[in-house]
């Protein structure tokens, strides 16, 4: 074998056993690693209604790429069908999540901590402190519901739950997997 | 003072950049793109209110691109079914900006509707062309309520910045998109299954 062929092949075969990928995740610049499953049962229900639709991080040009149910999906056969009268929406894949908590944590500069994260400093007004939004400012100080979600779960606080379950309330809107209200 | 002859890779790169610019690589926007990737006109629909129902309207009828002239700030098509070719007249688009206020948005004879911020007027006000006024700009994120015949859909998420609907619910549902906006959820057996509005 040739001394060019060595470390290509190498190389692949790094990428075959997911050295490269698990190099990448292991980048992961916040202290503590996320906890998914929090993520999956608190925060996406969150997330879904105030960052991922189709006209926001749901664009999947956009920087932030999030998947939801009645937003951007993996591949069509995810889009919520016509089951009779109503809609039923599938449920976010594992893969999608991954995806989410991916996004999240790789939005995060390796020296950014507490209130300085972006996903926490982005969407808070700039007279509380924020950092500019395209999308608007979504909280008006730090002790909004929505803040104190995305930073309980960042930061592996128990406060998390609660304040998702309101956060969501106070977005008022059916939840994904509501039922819509059609009919004849 | 004598001026030397253009060498060949001179020549070779004003060629280039002319063929560019015939090929329209260069002095086209992305607004100026996405109008001509519209298309033409449907064929004896000229331009006006019924024009290009199922389009996302704002590509030229937006604040930073208006070659339509009038400026929207929401736009769109419903449809009876999502297999429908045409769109549905006198559906109702109710609207509720995070202020509180409501307004209603009525479609004109190809399904479209269209809504304008007419400054100085009192109260929102409908034209029978499918143009509803408003009084103030909205503002996002907005909840929507379709309905007509008896029949209604509420879209369960929110609209937060983007004022045409057709991109969110352009054409056939995909990963990103949920389709047309439609009343009726319930499909034939062999219409292959409706999508969410």
């Amino acid at each position: 074998m040739s001394r060019h062929r060595l470390p290509l092949l190498s190389l692949l075969a790094c990428a075959l056993l997911g050295c490269v990928e698990s190099k990448y995740e292991s980048l992961a610049p916040l202290d503590a690693p996320l906890d998914a499953d929090h993520y999956a049962s608190h925060v996406q229900p969150y997330v879904a209604l105030a960052c991922a639709s189709l006209d926001c991080h749901g664009d999947g040009g956009r920087p932030l790429r999030l998947y939801s149910e009645l937003g951007l999906r993996l591949h069509h056969g995810l889009r919520p069908r016509a089951q009779g009268d109503t809609v039923e929406a599938e449920p976010l894949v594992a893969e999608e999540l991954r995806r989410n908590v991916a996004a999240f944590r790789s939005l995060e500069p390796a020296h950014h901590a507490g209130d300085e994260r972006l996903v926490l400093s982005k969407p808070l007004s700039r007279k509380a402190g924020g950092a500019a939004h395209v999308g608007g400012d979504l909280f008006a100080t730090s002790d909004a519901p929505g803040h104190r979600c995305l930073q309980g779960w960042l930061s592996a606080e128990s406060a998390g739950p609660d304040a998702c379950a309101e956060a969501l309330e106070g977005l008022g809107a059916l939840a994904p997997g509501a039922a819509s209200d059609a009919g004849p | 003072m004598t001026r030397s002859p253009p060498t060949a890779m001179a020549r070779a790169l004003c060629c280039a950049a002319l063929g560019l610019l015939l090929a329209g690589c260069i002095g086209q926007s992305p607004e100026q793109r996405a109008e001509a990737d519209l298309g033409p006109e449907q064929p004896g629909v000229g331009t006006g209110p019924n024009h290009r129902p199922g389009q996302p309207c704002l590509t030229c009828h937006g604040p930073e691109h208006t070659p339509g002239e009038e400026v929207f700030v929401l736009a769109g098509t419903v449809y009876r079914r999502a297999s429908d070719t045409r769109g549905l007249e006198g559906a109702e688009v109710e609207f509720e900006d995070a202020e509180g206020r409501s307004f209603t948005a009525r479609t004109n004879r190809a399904g479209n509707f269209f809504v304008r911020v007419e400054q100085g007027r009192a109260e929102p006000r409908q034209r029978n062309n499918g143009e509803l006024q408003l009084p103030w700009p909205p503002r996002f994120p907005l909840r929507v309520r379709v309905h007509g015949d008896g029949t209604q859909q509420t879209m369960r998420g929110l609209i937060w910045r983007e004022g045409s609907c057709a991109v969110c619910h352009g054409g056939q549902p995909g990963a990103a998109s949920n389709g047309r906006i439609y009343l009726e959820a319930h499909m034939p057996a062999d219409a292959g299954g409706g999508q969410t509005p």
